[in-house]
């Protein structure tokens, strides 16, 4: 049985005929660069900004706009990492090192153009990757019981509860946060109402593009608020890089942007383990072997070709157990399984089968927007070199606006925009004291799959509990999960033991 | 004196786990029902006391650490202004708010180019105005 049909590619290129798409496919790509650039203000605070603005627009129009934002943020962040040695956001922490070098010898617009064309190689080489492997994945996935969901959606949250922050039990905590939060409203099954406190506007539960603002958007302002005043760095005056220059730096390194790319993609497909962490191994590998003469650490082209590679070779890998299983891996994906319920779609086992025309049609958008990024990445990256030099006093309350009205977006009540700042604080004063945000995304959006696979699994299996780790796959997964969580709580303390 | 923020925060837990518990063990639920409404939110408020025991423990078995400072008086600032707008989001024009939230967190934030405190504060609420009402038909609040 083939889940795709010749009917699904062709409704999906005909939705790149309409105008309206494209154009909203390059706004997405924009706005992608303007927040990966601007440093502090990450990939998934812009797509919580921008979500909000997809409610009334039809699923192609929704979709471009998303993906493009989520396709190009990755790459812009490695401008104020080569330019200022701030990464844009997390997943550049490691171009960081080589490119800023790069920068202070003068071959800052060297770097920028490697980074673009790498972040576009790696991009395209994980959309094949989803293309080829999603739909066989999702096959099996549908052989899956709630007993195996509720495995898999546990350990997607554990995975991200272990690796978000510097604590493993503050990111269990977070989880359970989360959780709790998605019991507010009405129960799915029995219709009773939960922690409600007689509050209508809770009925619906705690809203969650409300909680994404609050969380990525609100928490990130007041954070960088404290350090506004960060210097700036002087860099001496720069060389141009000619394009034909860079054909043959791609050829000696050939081999290493191909295992960059595949160990961005495997990450990717992971959960939990996301952009930052596929940018660090891949950094480290290109590192490991290194060969006489490579200058690491004081300028090698070849730490950008690995990290930048990487970074962007998880969109596609990511977008892997999202489409396949229902399951975000990381939560840029949280926010986007976010865009796509909107919508009325439930990314799971049945979308490729279900809404085979609108996988192909995020394959097409992704694609589009990588080679809409290279475009434009190189052509502005002059300009985009700008957007590093938004001073803080204005970016801040710019951003805080965009929420503010985003939220509003959302229903036209004043509860989703003072949702928002409340739950920014409560991030807020969470972030302080070290408890990771990411969990609590996670947590809300996995909460309700949780509780229903649970409650399934126990019900059909006679409340018998040992059905989760008696049953192979879900045993199996149970274990993966243990083990993860068990290596993590102990890494702690060897940790400290080696200091 | 607290010796560790995480004792802080794993009280803070306990306290909060041990009142979701309690208000989770209130919702209602029918004889015949085998799990019901309350069982999982129950389950995650026990999670979420026994990471906040935990927490404690680590905190107290822990070096001493200093609490996380909120008293940046430029982020307490912030938060007003940002508390205003956001409340009264739904009230007030949206040019007019949203000029002065501009205004006054980027004074806030040291901002003291007169040109800069006139014309961004303008310019911004302007233009996202015209984005949201016009490219995508968003209606904002506003008195005319």
């Amino acid at each position: 049985m083939d889940l795709i049909s010749q009917e699904d590619i062709l409704w999906a290129l005909a939705q790149f005929t309409d105008p309206v798409v494209v154009l909203l496919l390059v706004v997405g790509v924009v706005a992608g660069l303007i927040f990966g650039a601007a440093p502090g203000v990450t990939v998934i605070a812009g797509l919580a900004v921008i979500t909000p603005i997809t409610f009334d627009m039809d699923f192609g129009k929704a979709m471009a706009l998303l993906l493009g934002a989520y396709t190009a943020g990755y790459f812009a962040g490695s401008i104020p990492a080569i330019l200022i040695n701030t990464p844009g956001t997390p997943a550049n922490a490691a171009t960081s090192i080589e490119g800023y070098m790069l920068a202070k010898k003068g071959r800052a617009d060297e770097a920028v153009s490697l980074a673009v064309i790498c972040s576009f190689i790696g991009g395209i080489f994980s959309v094949l990757v989803l293309a080829s492997l999603a739909p066989g994945l999702a096959k099996v996935a549908l052989k899956f019981t709630s007993v195996e969901y509720f495995s898999l959606a546990l350990l997607g949250l554990f995975a991200v509860a272990a690796v978000a922050g510097q604590s493993l039990l503050k990111g269990i905590a977070a989880a359970m946060i989360g959780i709790i939060a998605s019991t507010v409203g009405i129960d799915a099954v029995t219709g009773t109402q939960r922690l409600t406190f007689g509050t209508i506007d809770l009925l619906g539960g705690v809203p969650l593009i409300p909680a994404l603002l609050g969380l990525f958007s609100i928490t990130e302002l007041l954070t960088k608020a404290q350090d506004v005043y960060a210097s700036e760095t002087m860099l001496p005056p720069q060389k141009e890089f000619r394009l034909r220059q860079v054909l043959p730096i791609y050829l000696r390194n050939k081999w290493l942007l191909l295992k960059s790319a595949v160990i961005g993609t495997f990450i990717g497909i992971l959960p939990s383990l996301g952009p930052n962490i596929a940018a660090w191994v891949s950094f480290g590998e290109a590192a490991r072997t290194a060969k006489p003469g490579d200058a690491y650490g004081e300028g090698e082209e070849k730490g950008v070709i690995a990290a930048e590679t990487a970074n962007n070779a998880v969109t596609g890998g990511g977008m892997v157990p999202l489409l396949t299983v229902g399951i975000p891996g990381d939560p840029v994906t949280a926010v986007l399984i976010g865009a796509l319920i909107i919508q009325g779609i439930d990314p799971g086992p049945f979308f490729i089968r279900d809404d085979g025309n609108k996988f192909i049609f995020i394959i097409i958008a992704m694609g589009l927007a990588n080679i809409l990024m290279l475009a434009l990445g190189l052509s502005a990256r002059g300009l985009l070199r700008c957007v590093v030099r938004i001073p803080n006093h204005t970016l801040i309350p710019v951003v805080a606006v965009l929420s503010a009205a985003g939220g509003f977006a959302v229903n036209g009540t004043p509860f989703e925009v003072m949702a928002i700042m409340v739950i920014g604080l409560f991030g807020f004063i969470l972030l302080r004291f070290e408890f990771p945000m990411a969990p609590i995304v996670l947590g809300l959006v996995l909460g309700p799959l949780l509780e229903e696979n649970l409650r399934n699994g126990l019900t059909a299996n006679d409340m018998d509990f040992t059905v989760f780790v008696t049953r192979p796959i879900s045993g199996g997964i149970i274990a993966v999960t243990v083990i993860l969580v068990a290596f993590l709580a102990l890494r702690g303390p060897m940790r400290h033991k080696k200091a | 004196m607290i010796r560790h923020p995480d004792i802080l925060s794993g009280l803070a837990l306990i306290v909060a786990g041990a009142v979701m518990t309690y208000l989770s063990w209130q919702i209602e639920t029918a004889p015949q029902e085998v799990l019901t409404a309350r069982f999982f939110p129950v389950l995650a408020s026990i999670g979420l006391a026994l990471c906040g025991l935990g927490l404690a423990i680590k905190g107290l078995l822990a070096t001493r650490k200093s609490l996380p400072n909120f008293s940046d008086l430029r982020v307490i600032g912030l938060i007003v202004v940002f508390l205003l707008y956001f409340f009264t989001f739904t009230i007030v024009d949206f040019r007019l708010s949203t000029w002065a939230l501009m205004l006054a967190s980027m004074y806030l934030l040291g901002a003291r180019s007169g040109k800069q405190l006139v014309i961004t504060p303008i310019a911004v609420s302007l233009i996202t105005f015209v984005i949201f009402r016009y490219g995508f038909e968003i209606l904002l609040p506003q008195w005319i």
